[in-house]
């Protein structure tokens, strides 16, 4: 803008030359000189969305659910107490301080809305997956196909459920991943001996900039907030 | 839309029939016309995109001056339109929500072919108005972003504008250079991404100059 500025002030100084000097020559040229500098100078001036977005404006929180699955059906929970990294397609176990954060948040929202905590022994209705997925090396991973793998990043032993798929829910609509992202998927375990599968019947989905370096209550909240009907009246 | 552009020409030739050859045009028949345009989204623009005035844009015209009344130009211009929106929740399939900032933006490159007529002619006044006709189509960039996730159209489309303006020529040696001062009311079609029509008003300063 400050370019612009310049130029205009130019095209003033260019005007009052008119006025003194009548080579009108020189003068045109000078004039479209001016205007194509002031064109350029403005088209500069397009606005960079990305750049006007603070991190937490950049996150996306994106939440999908089972739309047979009868929320208020289910008591208890209970959540692993690590996160499953997928680094590139390759999983491992982490806990760091950030995942600590992030199972703790998903606990309190958990109670939050009703449900009880109890430990993984004792038939919990819902089993609780969180995951941290890196894709730096191999492009673009779409989400869709990370339920592919999903057997392969959390066995089904882990609930109990040894030799059952998983079932993925309606999925996403078009979210490639590229960088980073957080899921916390939701499981069906009271139903899984009946339907021979766990049934994903929610999934929370956080994409953006500083993701692990920001108040994970905030961002876990934001996925429970905008899925009222997840409860248990 | 070759309706409308069969009207436009037909109204151009039939001006540019009756004024021509009843007067002499004084100074050179080429014109270059070059401002800075203020944009204002209405209608669906408005109410499903972009509400924000665009301040910035440029308009450029290249016109031959058929005779002191009538001059016909290829207009050129670009206009950026931006806003971002505070975060809200988004219903984007039967289950699915997204929260998010949306920010929506769209770039427009109009070029038309555009009739001017200057009721006063090569007559030397402080101010000399005109009215102007154009038909052509919008260039038209369009991006939306979810947050920092974004996707783009382009497409170009039937696009038309009608203004009116004056013209301050800076000295009586000049008849054809000056200040200019106008507004366009703008048509632009499109009907995608949820936007009925890219109709805008516009408000440009500018300088007219006679090629010599």
């Amino acid at each position: 803008m400050a370019a612009s500025g310049t130029s205009f002030a130019t095209l003033v100084v260019i005007v009052f030359k008119i006025q003194l000097n009548r080579n009108y020559m020189k003068t045109t040229y000078l004039l479209l000189g001016s205007a194509m500098v002031l064109g350029v100078a403005l088209i500069s001036c397009t606005k960079n969305p990305l750049s006007k977005l603070t991190a937490e404006e950049s996150r996306i929180y994106v939440t999908n659910y089972d739309s047979s699955a009868n929320f208020s059906s289910f008591q208890t929970f209970s959540i692993s107490d690590s996160i499953a990294f997928i680094d590139n397609g390759v999983s491992r176990k982490v806990r760091t301080a950030v995942d600590q954060a992030f199972i703790a948040a998903v606990r309190s929202q958990m109670s939050a809305v009703g449900y009880t905590e109890v430990n993984r022994g004792n038939s919990p209705d819902v089993g609780v997956n969180i995951t941290r997925i890196n894709n730096t090396s191999t492009g673009v991973l779409v989400y869709n196909n990370f339920y592919g793998g999903y057997g392969g990043f959390y066995d089904p032993f882990y609930w109990g459920y040894g030799g059952f798929g998983y079932a993925a829910p309606n999925s996403f609509a078009t979210f490639a991943i590229k960088e980073g992202a957080l899921t916390i998927d939701l499981l069906d375990l009271k139903d899984a001996a009946v339907n021979k599968n766990i049934n994903i019947i929610w999934t929370g989905l956080i994409r953006g900039s500083g993701i692990f370096s920001s108040n994970a209550n905030v961002q876990v909240k934001a996925l429970f907030d905008q899925s009222p009907y997840l409860r248990t009246n | 839309m070759k309706k409308s552009i069969t009207a436009i020409v037909t109204i151009l030739c039939s001006v540019a029939a009756t004024q021509a050859f009843s007067q002499d045009v004084v100074g050179n028949r080429w014109r270059l016309q070059l401002g800075y345009n203020v944009s204002a989204p209405i209608g669906s623009f408005k109410n499903d995109f972009i509400d924000k005035t665009s301040f910035r844009g440029a308009t450029g015209e290249l016109r031959y001056i058929i005779n002191p009344k009538f001059a016909v130009g290829l207009a050129g211009g670009y206009q950026d339109f931006y806003q971002k929106y505070p975060r809200a929740v988004y219903n984007i399939g039967d289950n699915e929500n997204i929260s998010a900032v949306l920010t929506n933006t769209m770039q427009l490159i109009p070029i038309m072919l555009r009739g001017t007529y200057f009721p006063t002619g090569e007559k030397q006044a402080f101010a000399k108005p005109f009215v102007s006709l154009g038909a052509g189509a919008n260039v038209i960039t369009y991006k939306q972003y979810l947050g920092e996730f974004g996707s783009r159209d382009n497409s170009a489309r039937f696009a038309a504008s009608a203004g009116a303006g004056v013209l301050i020529p800076f000295n009586k040696y000049t008849n054809g250079t000056g200040f200019t001062l106008g507004a366009n009311y703008n048509y632009g079609a499109y009907n995608k991404n949820g936007i009925g029509n890219i109709n805008s008003v516009s408000f440009n300063v500018g300088l007219a100059i006679e090629l010599k």
